[in-house]
């Protein structure tokens, strides 16, 4: 194993192709965090996520020869077969719906207040819960670019489009994002504001 | 949105990201990839081609889909996650081919209709009960790269 170390991942996965059980145990424990925290943060579940990941290395352990180093990198190819099977888990969920609405996702006007210190447990709490609630096409880029740091490139070769269409989806889910930030504090407030009158009275 | 509202944004999705950083599949996820490589070390790779000739001349050309389709198929066997019984396909609708997981997502498609001999199905995890004939009919979808991403077997009534 030790001489596999400095092994890319690339030549792993040829490896993992010609069967080498060393090199499917190095590329796992060197990928399976990229994977299991893309699955957690789209579908919000750790024990989705641990499946995502089992199916994306089973399906890895079948078609590592399928890689093509030209197209994408092993990162980025990992997150578009986790993708492919998160998609396939939401969609036979949902069943009627399609997992691209777009039709209840229209942005509101711009409203300046400020979101705030988002990083409070509390506020944490509230992103976490408006992510999950993000169309899926919106969901993808915005974990792959803002939490995995992917660059805007990788992101395309895993969502096989355009990087132009990264871009857009990316903004279009910050905007999403914080609208729905800003809609969730409103209604806290308001609740709150209820209580206290609720109390006065 | 304000250049303020994506710089608190942006502050939040890092510190989310941050609450996940040290988090990683379980044990058992490890446990499972490794056993299924283990079990199938030993095995060979190379899964037999479909030879048999298709009725219309045109599908000569789909003869190396075939063989993907088959190895395809095959794959069923190593994605189990216990050990499976031949699955009795039912001649309606498609299902998913293992191998289309990573492949693009599918954009469009044509329906493409194969033969594939019957002996090789159980094989490779799947089974057509009660059949006779050497070889069945089936259709392939495939996809805008010229993949397959789904197959359903078809009865001559089809």
């Amino acid at each position: 194993m030790a001489d596999l170390d400095n092994v890319p991942d690339e030549t792993l996965l040829q490896l993992v192709a010609a069967g080498d059980r060393n090199a499917m145990s190095l590329l796992f424990r060197r990928r399976q965090q990229n994977v299991y925290r893309f699955a957690l943060h789209l579908t919000g579940s750790p024990t989705t996520a641990d499946d995502v990941t089992q199916d994306v290395f089973m399906a890895v352990i079948r078609d590592a020869a399928r890689f093509d180093a030209g197209r994408s990198t092993v990162p980025a190819w990992l997150c578009g077969i986790a993708r492919n099977f998160v998609r396939r888990r939401i969609q036979s969920e949902r069943d009627m719906d399609s997992i691209d609405d777009e039709t209840a996702e229209t942005l509101p006007a711009v409203v300046p207040d400020p979101l705030g210190d988002l990083t409070q447990a509390e506020q944490l709490e509230g992103l976490r819960r408006a992510l999950l609630s993000l169309p899926l096409r919106y969901r993808e880029v915005v974990v792959l670019c803002d939490l995995q740091e992917m660059p805007y490139a990788e992101a395309a070769g895993a969502l096989s489009c355009a990087v132009g269409t990264v871009r857009s989806r990316l903004h279009r889910g910050r905007a999403l994002l914080t609208a729905k930030v800003l809609a969730e504090r409103k209604r806290q407030q308001d609740a709150r504001g209820q209580r206290t009158t609720r109390y006065i009275a | 949105m304000t250049g303020q509202q994506e710089r608190d944004l942006k502050e939040g999705l890092r510190a989310l990201a941050g609450t996940t950083r040290e988090m990683h599949a379980s044990r058992r996820v490890e446990d499972a990839v490794l056993a299924e490589l283990g079990r199938l070390s030993g095995t060979a790779h190379g899964l037999p081609q479909t030879t048999r000739a298709t009725r219309k001349p045109a599908l000569v050309r789909l003869l190396p889909l075939a063989a993907a389709l088959v190895a395809a198929v095959g794959g069923a066997l190593w994605t189990a996650r216990s050990t499976p019984s031949p699955k009795i396909v039912h001649p309606a609708g498609f299902i998913a081919l293992p191998a289309a997981a990573v492949l693009p997502e599918m954009e469009s498609a044509n329906i493409v209709r194969v033969s594939l001999p019957v002996a090789a199905l159980p094989a490779y995890g799947v089974a057509i009960g009660d059949l006779k004939q050497d070889v069945v009919e089936a259709e392939l979808l495939v996809a805008q790269d010229g993949q397959a991403r789904a197959i359903r077997f078809v009865s001559d009534s089809d």
